[in-house]
């Protein structure tokens, strides 16, 4: 090894001396642009960070035209879907020498991470959660006599969960009460708001007449209504995780022999892209029906709008039949339909105050792709069922559901006590 | 540091640092482009050295850099190039320096670049473990043992070329 480093140090040595020393090499002095190289080697670091910057002020700028011209309508990002949302709203009505308020809560815990108080007099009521779980919107009405007239409000919260904004939707003061439960619904984007609401005559304040079905486009205020000549009125609304799709439970009264009017309950899609006119019964799909006592909680509308899970409840009542589209048209009696029995947990019926049977029914033709019971009494007065936008999670009044997860509801602390929640 | 300094430090220490760089570039010409490089750059950004006796050790580490970055502009080149033998492991080189350290220059040329630079540290420059590892900026541990291997495989090369 010895002679190997004295070989390797003798080439390095000879190879090294290739090299003439004597040759005159002075020492390199930065020419005339010195002072401006000096400049820029001591600024050089910045030219990515201001190459950043214009990058950002000039998407800034785009967005902020494109937010002028869509009558500065936000969008909010729709969320990945693959785990639980981290927040949810509720709503609390006034009592208790409180007023009323939303709550935005944290779904692991439970836990208030902040809270919107109402003007005095007014309740909030129905809530709805954008995809983003990051915008949330709220109807509010005069609790008693006043105008009659909702209103809708959009709250922005922190990723911290502080509400960081409240304000009023554009053209979201609507002529109306709130009636049932689940009326207010929105689009994954954000973009559109769907609603129900009672009409403001004597008859419909007093809870029948006409109802008021619509849609409201968040950015410009333009509101779309269908009418509706058979008096129904409008519960359980969730959009389709593409938007297109609107699901919403109608609920009529009608004759069941010559002395005895019951509630029919029909599980709709509309189709809000087109914008069909016309009477809501025209313009919309019927996928299935029930009559009371059975009905339907509310719904949570598949990612692509071809599946719906309805929360069923009151099936001691046999008269459940299923509605084909064109079926109710040529004037077909209701008929019984089979259950997928097999698939239903038999104990699981004893009264409607529980939350009842988790059905996810195929769009197409109503059929019950998977069913199971949750068991447990409605903390609502109404059962509560809100699905997240990759359509897997569900709350529901026992807390939430992961239905890839073999469907027991994992509890969650602050449902008890408030009007409406939504994830 | 100020012009006169710079002044200084190269005047006494160019031809080290263009020897230090012909061996790990191999030719004359590219190694002095590296070396005026370096005080280019000395002059436009100078170094903030709280002890001013490591100067000769960051100019020497600025220099390896220089080679690494020659070597790799050379490669990218090449790519789309006839490839050219520098004139130090040339065969043309054998005429100068004699046929035993051409090759022994040749078999250290196809060293990894990290043996490379260790060896021409030690057995050139004759720096020990720790100013080897602080001109490479690694640690002396790592210089050891990238030593013992850089030894042993030019040891491997040289036998296989005898053969």
């Amino acid at each position: 090894m010895k002679d190997l480093e004295d070989r390797l140090r003798e080439a390095l040595r000879a190879a090294a001396e290739t090299v003439d020393e004597t040759r005159s090499r002075p020492l390199p002095e930065l020419g005339a642009g010195a002072v401006r190289s000096r400049w820029w080697e001591a600024h050089r670091r910045l030219t990515p960070v201001l190459a950043a910057a214009a990058v950002v002020l000039l998407v800034g700028g785009v967005v902020s035209v494109r937010e002028l011209l869509h009558g500065g309508g936000r969008r909010p990002v729709q969320q990945a879907g693959s785990a639980m949302p981290r927040f949810f709203v509720t709503s609390v009505l006034a009592g208790g020498g409180q007023r009323s308020r939303l709550e935005i809560r944290d779904s692991g815990t439970g836990r208030v991470l902040d809270a919107e108080p109402a003007a005095p007099g007014v309740d909030y009521r129905e809530v709805a959660a954008a995809a983003d779980n990051r915008t949330f919107f709220a109807i509010s009405e005069p609790r008693t006599g006043g105008r009659c007239r909702i209103v809708i409000d959009r709250l922005s919260v922190s990723e911290a969960g502080i509400i960081t904004q409240r304000d009023p939707v554009v053209g979201a003061k609507v002529p109306g009460t709130v009636r049932d439960s689940g009326s207010l619904a929105v689009s994954p984007n954000g973009k559109m708001l769907s609603y129900g609401a009672g009409g403001c005559s004597a008859e419909a304040r007093a809870g029948g007449g006409d109802g008021i079905f619509g849609v409201i486009d968040t950015g410009t205020g333009q509101r779309w209504e269908w009418p509706d000549s058979g008096g129904g009125t409008y519960r359980g609304m969730s959009w389709s995780g593409d938007g297109r799709y609107l699901f919403f439970v109608r609920a009529v009264m009608r004759n069941k022999g010559r002395q005895e009017v019951i509630e029919r309950q029909e599980l709709r899609r509309l189709e809000v892209t087109g914008r069909v006119r016309g009477e809501v019964k025209e313009a919309s799909t019927l996928i299935r029906g029930v009559d009371a006592p059975r009905r339907f909680a509310g719904t949570a509308a598949g990612r692509d709008g071809r599946e719906v899970t309805i929360s069923e409840s009151g099936r001691e009542a046999e008269d459940a039949w299923s509605g084909v589209p064109g079926r109710e048209a040529a004037g077909e009696a209701a008929s019984a339909r089979p259950w997928a029995e097999s698939t239903l947990r038999a104990d699981a019926w004893a009264s409607t105050s529980l939350l009842g049977d988790l059905l996810r029914i195929s769009v197409a033709d109503g059929r019950v792709l998977r069913a199971s019971t949750q068991r447990g009494t409605a903390t609502f007065d109404h059962p509560l069922l809100k699905g997240d936008v990759s359509g897997r999670f569900l709350l529901t009044d026992l807390g939430a559901l992961d239905t890839a997860g073999g469907g027991t509801a994992h509890p969650i602390a602050g449902l008890a006590h408030v009007f409406d929640a939504d994830w | 540091m100020a012009v006169p300094a710079l002044t200084s430090l190269y005047r006494e220490h160019q031809v080290e640092l263009i020897r230090l760089a012909v061996l790990l570039v191999g030719d004359v010409a590219t190694a002095e482009d590296v070396v005026q490089d370096v005080f280019l750059r000395l002059q436009a950004r100078p170094p903030r050295l709280q002890d001013e006796s490591k100067l000769p050790a960051y100019v020497r580490a600025a220099v390896l850099n220089g080679c690494r970055m020659a070597l790799r502009r050379r490669r990218r080149t090449w790519g789309h190039t006839e490839p050219h033998e520098p004139p130090v492991w040339s065969a043309e080189s054998a005429v100068m320096l004699g046929e035993d350290r051409r090759e022994v220059l040749a078999a250290l040329r196809r060293l990894p670049r990290r043996q490379r630079e260790a060896l021409v540290l030690r057995y050139y420059l004759e720096l020990d473990d720790a100013e080897v590892a602080r001109v490479m900026g690694i640690r002396p541990g790592t210089v050891r043992s990238t030593m013992v291997r850089a030894l042993a495989a030019l040891e491997r090369r040289l036998g296989e070329e005898e053969r």
